[in-house]
C-alpha cells in the first residue's frame, strides 16, 4: 500500500462522493408533453368524470368513473342511478383491474401450437372476422353452430339473437355459475307460475318489518346485492320507527345470516318444508291481521306441521313462535333464495316461499314482493334468459356425438364452471372449430382455436335493463370511459362486422354499421317519453344526456303489483330433497357457495379481490372446507388440517375452517380457486368444488342442482397455514360485548 | 510493524486514511455546490422557446398555462394553441419551422419540466392564485427570460417561509404538514 | 410550528368518522374502495399467511354462542384517529403527529420504520411496507395522483383520505365557502351499500355525524385506555318483537 492515494483511488473517491451527492443531470429530467389537439372535456390536473355500467355481475348497477389524464383511477357507484343509487360493492370496486389487467388479450390470436399449447399468434382484425366469417360460411347447415354463452349485457343479447335468428341457428344456450348460484332461472321460472311473468321479483326489504330470507344471500352476491344493501340499510335504522327483523333460514350461516337476528340451521333442500309449515300454521291458527284465510287453505291442504317439522327438524314450538312473527308483522315479506335453487326440489320450495307472501297479502304491497315496471324499457329489454341444465347437457351430447362444427363461447367460462363430470371438457375436442370471446385466456379460452378479445366492460358502449330492476323503469347505459388500451374489439362489433361478411339475411338483421350507431337507435326509443328524469329537444341532445346520466329512469317510483295466478290457488306440492350419492358413504352435504370476492370464479383474476378476506373465514387467497366444530372434533382434525373430500364424481383436498355456524350434515366449500389457467393471480391456486359436483337437473327441467351433492371427507395427516385475516389464538372467540 | 497505544497493529495504510476523508469531505462540498447549480440551471428544451419574447408581444401567463386559476397543474400550451398564431406568424423562423413540424406529425412537444415536486408532496396552484399571488412570486421574473429556468430551489424550507407570514388564522392550517405532505 | 392542535378544536372541523354496526353486513366493499383510492398494495398469500397484511380497513368477525344458537357479528376497524394517540409520542422523527382538525397524519418521506407506532398502537391498525410494493404494469396506471406511493420501510394506515378532506377544502373556499356536512365523504364512506359509514365534523353539532355520535347506541373502542378516538361506533340493536 502507497502512502499516499493513488490517481485511481483519488478519482474513485472523488466520482463515487460526487454522483452520491447528487450531482448527476440525467436524475432530474422530466419530461412533460402537452396536448396536441386538447379535447374540451378535460382541464389537466383535474379529473373528469363519466357515468357507464359495472358488469362485474349481472345486477346493472350505475357507475362513475373518475378519469385523470385519461386513466381510470376510481370506480363509484353513480348517486343518480335509481338501483344503487351511489353505492357499490366490493366486486364493482375492483374493476379497475380487469381493464389493467396484465393478463389481457391484447390482439386477437390464434392458437397456433393447438389447443391448450398457449402459444398464440395474432392477426388483424379483418382477418380474424374473414377467417370467421368463412367458416360459418362452410358449415353445411346452421344447426351445426352452437353458442354457449354466460349472461351478457341486454344490447348484446340482442344483437346475438338476431344473428342467429337470420342464420336459421339456434338461439345461445346461457349457462353461467353465478346465476347457477344465485338460482336465477329458478327464480324467474317460478315467478312465472306464481305471478304469470317470467321476470324476477324485487323485494321491498327497505320497507319490510320483517323478512325472512330462504337461503337467499341478499347482501353478499344474490340478484342485486347493492340495492338490497341499500335497502338493508334502511330497514335497519331508517324507515319508519322501527327496526326491522331478519331471519334467515339456510344450511350455512352465511355472511348475510350473520346480519341476521336469527339463524335457523336447516339441512339442504328442506327450506319448502319450514316455509309450508309457517304458511299451514298462519292458515290453520288465523294469524295475523289479513282476515280471512279461507281462499288460502287449498294451497296448504296436503301440508302436516308434525310431518314437516320432522322432515326440516325444526321443533314445531319454533315454527309456531316464528309464524306468529311473520303474521303478527306489519309488512312482512319471505325471499327464495338461490341455495334452494340448487337443491332438486327448488322448484317447490321456491313455491311454498311464494305462498307465505301471498297469504300475509304482501304482493305488491309496501315492504313486498313486486315486479319491476318496464315502462317505455321493454323495447330495449331483451335479457338473456339462463337456460335450464337440461339444455346445456343436450348441447354437450351433440358436441360429443360430432353434431357441432363451429363452438362460440361468448361470456362465462363453463370448462371451469360446469361440474368437471358434465363432459364439456371432453365434449369441446370433438368439436373441430371453437372460438372465444373472452378478454383472457381463461379454462375455455385455452381450448380454442381462435380468441377474439372483447374490450374490457370500462372500454365498452352497451346498455342493460337491470333484472331484478329497480323501483322505476330503469336501463343502465354503458360507454368507454378511457380510449380501449390494446387491439380488442367490441363483441357488439364483431357480430356486425361479421353480419357484414356474411351478407344477405344476417346483414338485412343488422343493418347497423357499428355499435354506436345501433345504440342510439335503440335509445332513441325512449326519448320523449314524459316519464324520463331528463329530457331533450333532439335525439342527439337525448343521446348525450344518455350518456351524461348513464342511462335512462323514470323520475318517478312506479311500483308494479304483481297479480297472483289462479293456476297457483291449488295445494302445494311437497316434495323431498334427492341427493347424488348414498347416505351412508357420503354422510355429509356438500355446499358450495359463490364468494363475496371471487363470486363464481370470475373474480379471481384481480388481485384485490383476492386479498379480500372473505368476511366469515377471513382467509383469502386459498380455498377451504367448513366443517361443523363437532364433525371436526369427532375427526380428530382443527384448523388448517389438510382435508380431502370425496363425492361420487370427484374429490378435492383443502385446509379445514372450523365453521361454528354450519350445519353438522354439510360440509360448505368457496367457489372460485381452482383455476388453472386466467392469469397469474388466478392460476394454481386452491381448488374447484364444482369437481365434485354431480352433472343434475333440478326437476322438471331446471337449472344445476349444485347442492345435491354427497360427499364423504377423509384425513390427510398434513396442515397448510391458511392465510387468514384473524389470528387464531382466541380463535374468534371474542365477544365485542 | 509499528504498534499503537492499544497494541494494534499501524501498517503504513493509516497515513492516506486522513488524505482520503480530507478527499471526501472536499467532494461532497464540491457536490453539494455543484447540484445546486444544476438544480436551478434551465434544462435544454427542444424548441428555443423565449417566454421574453412573447411577453413583449403581450401574450399573458394564463393564455397559455390555462390550469393555474382552476387546477392543480398549470399546464402546458397544447401544440394546437401554439400553431393558432404561429401558422401565420414568425414562419420563416426555425424554431417555428420545428413547431410546424410536431403539429403536421401530430406529435406533443416533449418539453423538459423546469420545476417538479417529489412524489410525496402535494402542490396546486389554484389556492396560490387564488390568493392573489402573481406567477413572479415563485417563479420570478419570467417575462424577462430568454429560456425558461428555475429561480429558486422549491423545497419545504421555502414554502414555509412563505407559509408561515400568512396572517395568524391561516397560519396553523397552512403550517400543517397535511396541507402539502399527501 | 404549528399551534397545539386543542386549541384550534373549537374553531377548525374535527373530523368523525360514525360506523353503524346495525348496518354493517360485512361485504368488504370498503376495503376494497380502500386499496383502490390509497395506492394500498397488495401483501400476496405467503406475506398474508405470515400476519402480515395490508389493509388500511378491516372486517373483524366475530363470533358468539354455540351450534344451534350461534350468531356472528362485523366491526370494521381502521385508524381511530385518536384525541390522545399513543402512536404519536413515541415516534422518534416525528412522522406521525395530530393535525389542528383531529386527524393523526402519517407522514412517509420522514418515516424510517422503527415501527414504534405500530408497537403503541392499542389497536393494531397500522400496517408496515415489509417488502417494496409491486403494481405488475399496467396495474400501475390506475394508481391516485393524489396519494404517495410508498416504498419498503413505511408505516401506513387510514388517514380518513385526506387527499379528499382537502381537495373538497380547497374546491369549496374557491367558491368562498366551506365544505358542507356530507360533501366530504372517504373512499370506503362514499361506497357502503348499506350505509354504516358516516363521515363528519364532530365540532358542528348540526352535522349528520354529530347527531348520530350523541345517540344512546353510540360506544368507542378501548374508550377506557382514554386514546379519545374520533371513530364513534353505533351498537347492533336487538330488535323489539
Amino acid at each position: 500500500m502507497t502512502k499516499s492515494i493513488s490517481r485511481r483511488q483519488f478519482f474513485r473517491i472523488a466520482g463515487g462522493t460526487a454522483a452520491a451527492t447528487g450531482i448527476s443531470p440525467k436524475l432530474r429530467r422530466i419530461l412533460s408533453e402537452p396536448f396536441v389537439r386538447p379535447p374540451e372535456d378535460v382541464l389537466p390536473g383535474r379529473a373528469t368524470w363519466y357515468a357507464s355500467t359495472c358488469r362485474q355481475c349481472p345486477a346493472g348497477c350505475g357507475i362513475i368513473v373518475r378519469v385523470i389524464n385519461g386513466r381510470a383511477k376510481k370506480i363509484e357507484g353513480n348517486p343518480l342511478h335509481p338501483l344503487n343509487r351511489g353505492k357499490l360493492c366490493a366486486r364493482g370496486q375492483a374493476g379497475l383491474q380487469v381493464l389493467y389487467n396484465p393478463d389481457r388479450l391484447r390482439n386477437a390470436v390464434r392458437q397456433t401450437g393447438g389447443r391448450g399449447s398457449r402459444q398464440f399468434e395474432p392477426l388483424y382484425w379483418d382477418a380474424a372476422l374473414d377467417l370467421l366469417a368463412e367458416k360459418i360460411r362452410a358449415l353445411s347447415n346452421p344447426g351445426r353452430l352452437a353458442v354457449l354463452a354466460g349472461l351478457m349485457p341486454d344490447h348484446l343479447y340482442r344483437l346475438l339473437s338476431l344473428l342467429l335468428e337470420s342464420l336459421g341457428a339456434a338461439p345461445p344456450v346461457i349457462f353461467d355459475l353465478h346465476s347457477a348460484l344465485e338460482g336465477r332461472a329458478a327464480a324467474a321460472r317460478s315467478s312465472e307460475v306464481f305471478f304469470g311473468a317470467a321476470e324476477l321479483p324485487v323485494y321491498d326489504v327497505g320497507r319490510s318489518d320483517v323478512v325472512f330470507s330462504f337461503g337467499a344471500n341478499f347482501l353478499e352476491t344474490w340478484m342485486s346485492p347493492v340495492a338490497q344493501s341499500v335497502a338493508y340499510g334502511n330497514m335497519r335504522q331508517g324507515a319508519f320507527g322501527g327496526r326491522g327483523l331478519l331471519v334467515q333460514f339456510e344450511p350455512r350461516l352465511s355472511a348475510t345470516a350473520a346480519s341476521a337476528d336469527q339463524w335457523i340451521p336447516l339441512r339442504p333442500g328442506t327450506e319448502g318444508f319450514v316455509a309450508l309449515a309457517l304458511g299451514r300454521i298462519i292458515v290453520e291458527e288465523r294469524l295475523g291481521h289479513v282476515g280471512s284465510h279461507r281462499p288460502h287453505a287449498a294451497l296448504y291442504q296436503d301440508v302436516d306441521v308434525t310431518e314437516m317439522a320432522a322432515a326440516s327438524r325444526v321443533p314445531i314450538e319454533s315454527l309456531r313462535r316464528l309464524a306468529r312473527l311473520f303474521a303478527d308483522a306489519e309488512h312482512p315479506v319471505a325471499i327464495p333464495g338461490g341455495s334452494l335453487a340448487g337443491q332438486q326440489n327448488g322448484a317447490a320450495s321456491m313455491l311454498a316461499v311464494h305462498a307465505l307472501n301471498h297469504v300475509v297479502a304482501q304482493v305488491g304491497r309496501v315492504g313486498g314482493v313486486f315486479l319491476s315496471s318496464p315502462g317505455p324499457t321493454a323495447m330495449l329489454r331483451q335479457t338473456a334468459r339462463v337456460d335450464s341444465f337440461a339444455q346445456v347437457q343436450d348441447l354437450i351430447e351433440r358436441m360429443k356425438a360430432g353434431e357441432v362444427d363451429l363452438l362460440l363461447a361468448v361470456g362465462g367460462n363453463p370448462v371451469f364452471e360446469l361440474p368437471a363430470t358434465a363432459g364439456f371438457a371432453a365434449a369441446i375436442e370433438r368439436v373441430p372449430y371453437v372460438v372465444s370471446f373472452g378478454s383472457f385466456v381463461d379454462e375455455t379460452a385455452v381450448r380454442a382455436d381462435l380468441i377474439l378479445p372483447e374490450h374490457t366492460y370500462l372500454e365498452s358502449w352497451g346498455y342493460q335493463v337491470p333484472e331484478p330492476g329497480a323501483d322505476r323503469p330503469a336501463v343502465s347505459g354503458q360507454q368507454p370511459v378511457v380510449r380501449s388500451l390494446y387491439d380488442t374489439q367490441a363483441s357488439a362489433d364483431v357480430l356486425l362486422g361479421l353480419a357484414s361478411r356474411l351478407g344477405g339475411r344476417p346483414s338485412e338483421a343488422l343493418p347497423w354499421p357499428d355499435e354506436i350507431s345501433f345504440l342510439e337507435e335503440t335509445v332513441r326509443d325512449l326519448h320523449g317519453s314524459s316519464l324520463g328524469a331528463y329530457d331533450a329537444d333532439t335525439p342527439a341532445g337525448f343521446f348525450a344526456l344518455w350518456r351524461q346520466y348513464g342511462g335512462w329512469w323514470s323520475e318517478r317510483e312506479l311500483p308494479r303489483e304483481p297479480v297472483v295466478a289462479e293456476a297457483v290457488i291449488q295445494p302445494l306440492p311437497i316434495v323431498a330433497p334427492q341427493f347424488v350419492g348414498d347416505e351412508r358413504t357420503y354422510p355429509f352435504h356438500l355446499h358450495p357457495y359463490p364468494s363475496v370476492a371471487l363470486s363464481d370464479g370470475r373474480g379471481a383474476n384481480l388481485p384485490w379481490l383476492q386479498e379480500t378476506p372473505d368476511p366469515m373465514t377471513t382467509a383469502r387467497w386459498s380455498t377451504w372446507v367448513e366443517l361443523n366444530p363437532e364433525v371436526a372434533r369427532s375427526l380428530g382434525i382443527g384448523d388448517d388440517d389438510i382435508v380431502r373430500v370425496i363425492s361420487p364424481h370427484g374429490e378435492l383436498e383443502a385446509p379445514v375452517v372450523v365453521y361454528p355456524g354450519i350445519h353438522p350434515d354439510v360440509v360448505a366449500i368457496p367457489v372460485g380457486q381452482g383455476h388453472t389457467d386466467y392469469g397469474r393471480f388466478a392460476r394454481r391456486r386452491g381448488s374447484n368444488p364444482l369437481d365434485l359436483v354431480a352433472p343434475v337437473a333440478a326437476a322438471d327441467g331446471g337449472a344445476l342442482a349444485w347442492g345435491a351433492t354427497r360427499v364423504r371427507l377423509e384425513v390427510t395427516g398434513r396442515r397448510q397455514t391458511l392465510a387468514r385475516l384473524e389470528s387464531l389464538d382466541g380463535a374468534g372467540r371474542e365477544s365485542l360485548g | 510493524m509499528r504498534f499503537g497505544r492499544t497494541g494494534i497493529p499501524i501498517s503504513g495504510t493509516s497515513r492516506w486514511v486522513p488524505a482520503a476523508g480530507l478527499l471526501v469531505v472536499g467532494a461532497v462540498v464540491a457536490g453539494i455546490f455543484l447540484s445546486r447549480a444544476v438544480a436551478l440551471a434551465a434544462p435544454t428544451q427542444p424548441l428555443p422557446y423565449s417566454h421574453e419574447v412573447h411577453a413583449e408581444a403581450g401574450v399573458q401567463c394564463l393564455f397559455c398555462h390555462t390550469g393555474a386559476l382552476r387546477s392543480d397543474v398549470a399546464g402546458l400550451p397544447s401544440v394546437q394553441k401554439c400553431i393558432g398564431c404561429h401558422a401565420l406568424i414568425s414562419t420563416e423562423e426555425e424554431s417555428i419551422q420545428v413547431l410546424t413540424g410536431y403539429w403536421e406529425r401530430a406529435e406533443p412537444i416533449p418539453w423538459v419540466r423546469v420545476q417538479s415536486q417529489p412524489d410525496f408532496v402535494f402542490f396546486s396552484h389554484q389556492p396560490h392564485l387564488g390568493a392573489g399571488l402573481p406567477c413572479e412570486t415563485c417563479h420570478g421574473d419570467v417575462a424577462r427570460m430568454t429560456i425558461a429556468r428555475p429561480v429558486v430551489r422549491m423545497d419545504m424550507g421555502w414554502c414555509l417561509e412563505c407559509h408561515l407570514e400568512q396572517p395568524q388564522e391561516k397560519v396553523a392550517r397552512l403550517a400543517d404538514c397535511l396541507a402539502c405532505h399527501k | 410550528m404549528a399551534q397545539d392542535a386543542n386549541h384550534l378544536a373549537e374553531s377548525g372541523p374535527r373530523w368523525g368518522l360514525i360506523v353503524d354496526l346495525d348496518r354493517c353486513t360485512g361485504c368488504q366493499a370498503c376495503v376494497v374502495a380502500c386499496h383502490a383510492e390509497n395506492n394500498v398494495p397488495v401483501a400476496g398469500e405467503k406475506q398474508a399467511a405470515y400476519g402480515r397484511w395490508l389493509h388500511w380497513i378491516i372486517i373483524q368477525r366475530f363470533w358468539e354462542g354455540e351450534y344451534p344458537n350461534v350468531k356472528a357479528r362485523f366491526m370494521p376497524l381502521m385508524c381511530q384517529q385518536c384525541g390522545e394517540a399513543p402512536c404519536e409520542p413515541v415516534c422518534p422523527v416525528y412522522a406521525t403527529y395530530h393535525n389542528p382538525e383531529g386527524l393523526n397524519a402519517q407522514i412517509y418521506n420522514r418515516c424510517i420504520g422503527t415501527r414504534f407506532c405500530g408497537n403503541a398502537c392499542p389497536y393494531k391498525v397500522r400496517t408496515f411496507n415489509w417488502f417494496r410494493p409491486e403494481f405488475s404494469e399496467p396495474l400501475t396506471e390506475q394508481l391516485n395522483p393524489d396519494v404517495t406511493v410508498r416504498s419498503r420501510g413505511i408505516m401506513e394506515k387510514c388517514t380518513f383520505c385526506i387527499q379528499r378532506i382537502r381537495r373538497a377544502q380547497l374546491d369549496a373556499r374557491a367558491q368562498g365557502r366551506e365544505p358542507a356536512d356530507g360533501e366530504i365523504q372517504p373512499a370506503c364512506v362514499q361506497t357502503c351499500p348499506p350505509g354504516a359509514l358516516i363521515f363528519g365534523d364532530l365540532n358542528d353539532p348540526d352535522s349528520r355525524a354529530s347527531q348520530l355520535a350523541r345517540s344512546h347506541r353510540a360506544f368507542r373502542l378501548l374508550e377506557e385506555l382514554g386514546t379519545d378516538p374520533a371513530a364513534i361506533y353505533l351498537k347492533g340493536g336487538e330488535t323489539n318483537v
